[in-house]
């Protein structure tokens, strides 16, 4: 519709680094080499919850290896790795290197070497001895309060939000449905596993190379670990091989930072897939109760969602989880009577963070199957049922806000994508017919589910971003912005949503990265899903503003009105005037009014609108193994404004890959002692190539007003509804009533048997 | 500070050389492929080795037919076997075992010496070779050979009977008429790329509509691959069809009972049976076109 107004918005561009990605030619940060660096190797915990003795005699003796820091050695300067600024409230309670160790992967010690090879043998020879102490696992443990991690207790945070009254709602009920279920925790699995380096400039700066989410919050964490002032940290965003969340809060930056600075030497850390499984960061897993009630015609009119959080083992993102779960359960229906109830535990498992989606996965794994549950006890169609209760868009008005008090949902179009998609799916004409093709041993069905997520932090924390943007004398446009690409296309997004208000092709739009020496201030980074909403929005503004800008010199320079200046290609002119490329009409500026093409702009979040999506899935169940085929997959997601069709569908099936996986396979699993069953992709499944089906794609775009060209979040949304539509896809085939994620074979055969 | 070894040997002569420098040490190891090896130094933080590669003795790639058996070389790759004529008409079993073993980077690197004389409980060619009835040939390093049925061969898991300075050169497979029929098949945690959590591979021997003899093997559900003497029995006399299928599930899902009573995993696996149990029916039934 819009699109075809456009030059470059919504256009399939190839992204300039995919290239090199798949020639082996990009330079990750594992690949970087410095004269007399040091290899360091973390040692992590065996135990989840000991006290640590370490003998580091016989790793000092060993050829090659520099350096071994224990607990002993590290400065005693708690941090709350979350922390991406620092007005956050929550207690600082990790350190470098810890003497107790609280979950298996635990930082416990760190070996220098000048190889790797003398590193690993360093820690080979390092002699750990664990005095164990009783270990909390899991939520069903933590609350039963008879160890705890930390304090008095082992809940670490609660909220509840609600709107209406829910006890009267209930009351008005012709049925009521209730679920319970739980999702795991989850390993993000990026294709590059943490890594860092850092070094000691001339001047006594540290700079830390780091494939990061946030380098103004790497830069807080390390002043606060290592007591330095903040402008003698330097923190540069190094090229990415994915992140998904998992690299959004320091790991390895405070200690290999500590390490730089104490050996005076380059330092380099690179984990391997065990320890980026059990010493970094994963999604919190979840147990669920939803309670639904609805009246003889499919109106939902009371709902419970009580949610509790594994919070691993220190503080991290406990209270950020609970919230942003429990705010996306109003955004999708409209429930006058909703209470939300989340809570979170301290556990001696690996600390959660982020994960694409942030506790939407989570709010919607239990409660979308709980939806179709509810669609059956009246004997209505899932997709019509969804339709009849959920949201309709709203006209954007300042400050408005949602049911309970979270900034407005926009122009939500969650009723197009399920009737689009319903209709492109060909759902009622399958659902006459699936299960014709059942035979004894396979059985068929179909499954949909609905979601939301938000657009950034806007009325929750600070979202602005400052952008400069200057005409360069080549003709080019340099944009200075703290971004950090984490293989999604943002660079690209940025040089689109620039091109088009600048008229200049994108790849004279020049887009460095992130660096804490270089580029303006932002508040909050790469996260929660607020790039294109808002650093989008802001690129937008400041090419707006610079074009003015130019406009006005342009038309001082050569004696006509604003209104008279056109842009064309890099060109600036009028019909009457000579037209002169951007380059030289930067030097005329200079020339003539001693000035730079240049502007400088903090842009402020203005909304937090919601994005939705449906999935819609056909799935082949076998009764004898348990084993589940995706036989097709329809995303339709609410995108506003695609502004890179080739990215967004690339957003939609990499998302679904992960949920999907989330739905089979993928499951961190401990044993009583805390020990991780699945440290390794051995035994930590993700779906591979030959088990992933095409997943095809569909956009609504009906624009958002607070958004660049009318865009808003894709990334993150994308990696929720697709296991949930699996999920009620294969109850929709067997009969049963899976709630607890994921649907492994063994569990379905279980499920099956029950029946 | 480096101190690790690297021999790839071209002759049997040296190959024998170089079992004697084994007989008595413990870090020499072989590799063919090194698809395990990799993973176990990794694991167990082993990093002062010897390697005797094996993938560069030209007798021990080829697969040859000879009057009464196939023989194959120890670093014979999956692919390899795989893609076998031989193989694929006079031991459909064993290619279909080596087309499921991990990806095809793996496949293109790991040998049927490598799965067998590693003896995991769960590896593929291991369950076919037994139900084809296979024979290894080992040589020592004295410059003798040893044959060893494939089941006496196998102690448990990682386990065999091989001796310090012996080396597993060969693997015969004994070749039937055309009414023999072999299958393989296997339930992982997903489709592809998967250890089996359980495999069975059949190799039946038909007269006319009627069923002579029948080999089945069970994989992944003991410390060794494990006959299904039940199932074999059932079989005799009988015709390949889904009256018998459903007596071998019963029979299928009853061992597994008898074989794990108490591990966790007995109630999904006695269901499973019957999935590689339809497979296997499926494939012979397949190749003797009935349907």
């Amino acid at each position: 519709m819009m699109a075809n107004e456009f030059k470059y918005i919504g256009k399939r561009i190839s992204s300039p680094d995919t290239k090199d990605k798949i020639l082996g030619k990009t330079k990750y940060t594992g690949d970087m080499q410095r004269h007399a660096m040091l290899f360091g190797k973390l040692v992590t915990s065996q135990k989840a919850h000991a006290r640590v003795r370490i003998n580091t005699a016989r790793a000092w003796a060993v050829a090659g290896v520099r350096a071994v820091f224990t607990y002993e050695d590290v400065p005693k300067r708690p941090y709350n790795s979350n922390h991406w600024y620092p007005g956050l409230a929550g207690k600082e309670d990790e350190l470098i290197l810890h003497e107790t160790a609280r979950h298996v992967g635990d930082r416990i010690a760190l070996v220098l070497g000048d190889t790797m090879e003398a590193a690993e043998r360093g820690r080979q020879a390092l002699i750990v001895e664990y005095e164990e102490l009783p270990a909390v696992i899991g939520i069903k443990s933590a609350k039963e309060r008879s160890v705890t991690v930390a304090g008095e207790t082992n809940l670490c945070f609660e909220t509840e939000f609600a709107c209406g009254d829910v006890q009267s709602g209930f009351a008005k009920a012709d049925f009521i449905i209730e679920d319970t279920g739980s999702t795991p925790k989850i390993h993000h699995a990026a294709i590059e596993n943490h890594v860092c380096m850092a070094e000691v400039d001339t001047f006594g700066n540290l700079i830390i190379y780091s494939p990061c989410q946030v380098v103004f919050q790497v830069q807080h964490i390390t002043a606060r670990a290592l007591n330095l002032p903040y402008y003698k940290i330097r923190v540069v965003k190094t090229d990415m091989g994915g992140s998904f969340g998992g690299k959004g809060m320091p790991v390895l930056e405070p200690i290999c930072g500590f390490a730089a600075q104490k050996t005076g030497r380059p330092v380099k850390i690179i984990m391997d897939r065990m320890e980026s499984i059990a010493a970094t960061r994963t999604r919190n897993a979840s147990s669920q109760r939803v309670k639904t009630g609805i009246t003889k015609d499919g109106k939902i009119v009371a709902r419970e969602i009580e949610i509790d959080f594994d919070g691993g083992a220190y503080l991290t993102n406990c209270a950020a989880i609970a919230v942003a779960a429990g705010k996306k359960a109003f955004r999708t229906y409209t429930i006058e009577n909703q209470r939300y109830t989340g809570k979170t535990y301290y556990t001696h498992t690996t600390p959660g963070g982020a994960c694409r989606g942030y506790g939407s996965p989570q709010v919607h794994a239990v409660s979308e199957i709980n939806i179709n549950n509810a669609a059956a006890k009246i004997g209505m169609d899932p997709v019509d049922f969804r339709i009849l209760n959920a949201v309709d868009p709203k006209e954007y008005a300042q400050g408005a806000v949602d049911q309970i008090g979270s900034p407005a949902i926009g122009n939500a179009r969650i009723k197009d994508c399920l009737t689009k998609g319903k209709e492109q799916f060909r759902w009622q004409e399958r659902m006459q017919t699936i299960k014709d093709k059942n035979s004894d041993r396979f059985a068929y069905g179909l499954g949909v589910a609905a979601s939301a997520h938000g657009n950034g932090y806007h009325g929750a924390f600070p979202d602005f971003i400052n952008v400069t943007m200057q005409i360069m004398p080549d003709g080019r446009v340099l944009v200075r912005a703290a971004l950090h690409d984490l293989g999604c296309g943002t660079v690209l997004t940025m040089q689109q949503i620039a091109a088009e208000v600048m008229n200049i092709p994108p790849e004279q739009i020049n887009v460095p990265q992130a660096d804490t020496f270089l580029s303006p201030y932002d508040s909050a980074g790469t996260q929660a899903s607020r790039v294109t909403f808002v650093c989008g929005g802001a690129v937008k503004e400041a090419a707006e503003a610079l074009k003015k800008k130019m406009a006005v010199f342009y038309a001082t320079a050569f004696g006509c009105t604003d209104a008279e200046v056109w842009f064309e290609d890099g060109k600036i002119g009028t019909e009457s005037t000579e037209a002169m490329d951007y380059g030289s009409f930067a030097t005329l500026c200079e020339n003539k009014y001693q000035t730079t093409l240049k502007v400088d702009l903090e842009y402020k979040s203005k909304a937090n609108p919601s994005v939705y999506s449906a999935a819609f899935i056909e799935v082949k169940v076998d009764r004898y193994t348990g084993m589940v085929e995706v036989e097709d997959i329809l995303v339709v997601q609410d995108a506003g404004q695609v502004i890179n069709q080739t990215l967004a569908e690339g957003q939609l099936q990499g998302g679904a890959h992960m949920s999907l996986g989330m739905a089979l396979y993928e499951e961190m699993v401990y044993d009583e002692s805390g020990a991780l069953k699945t440290g390794g992709f051995a035994k930590y499944h993700i779906i591979n190539a030959p088990s992933m089906p095409e997943v095809k794609t569909l956009f609504i775009e009906k624009g958002e007003p607070m958004g660049p060209f009318g865009a808003k979040s894709i990334g993150e949304l994308a990696a929720v509804a697709p296991a949930p539509a699996l999920m009620n896809a294969i109850n929709h085939a067997l009969g049963t009533n899976l709630t607890d994620y994921p649907a492994t074979p063994e569990r379905i055969i279980k499920a099956l048997n029950m029946l | 500070m480096n101190s690790n070894r690297f021999y790839a040997p071209e002759t049997i002569q040296a190959l024998t050389e170089l079992l004697q420098q084994k007989k008595d040490k413990s870090d020499i190891y072989f590799v063919a492929g090194a698809t395990d090896f990799l993973i176990d130094i990794k694991k167990q933080g082993i990093m002062d080795f010897t390697t005797i590669d094996l993938t560069h003795l030209e007798a021990l790639q080829q697969i040859e037919t000879r009057d009464d058996c196939i023989e194959i070389g120890a670093a014979v790759t999956m692919a390899g076997l795989e893609e076998s004529p031989a193989i694929r008409s006079h031991a459909t079993a064993l290619a279909k075992a080596a087309a499921t073993v991990g990806s095809t980077q793996i496949r293109n690197r790991a040998t049927i010496g490598g799965n067998i004389a590693g003896a995991s409980q769960s590896a593929d060619t291991v369950t076919a070779c037994l139900a084809l009835g296979a024979t290894v040939v080992l040589l020592n390093s004295g410059g003798e050979l040893r044959e060893l049925p494939l089941e006496e061969f196998i102690l448990g898991i990682g386990l065999t009977q091989i001796k310090p300075d012996e080396v597993l050169i060969k693997i015969w497979i004994p070749v039937g008429s055309n009414a023999v029929h072999s299958g393989f098949a296997k339930v992982g945690s997903r489709k592809s790329v998967t250890i089996s959590k359980i495999n069975l591979a059949a190799r039946i021997v038909f007269q006319d509509k009627y069923i002579a003899e029948a080999t089945m093997y069970f994989g992944s559900i003991g410390t060794k691959a494990v006959r299904a003497a039940d199932m074999e029995k059932h079989c005799i006399g009988r015709e390949w069809n889904e009256t018998l299928m459903a007596g071998l599930f019963e029979l299928g899902s009853r061992q597994i009972d008898e074989a794990i009573p108490t591990r966790s995993s007995r109630p999904y696996k006695r269901i499973a049976v019957k999935g590689v149990i339809s497979d296997v029916f499926d494939d012979i039934a397949n190749q003797r076109g009935l349907i």
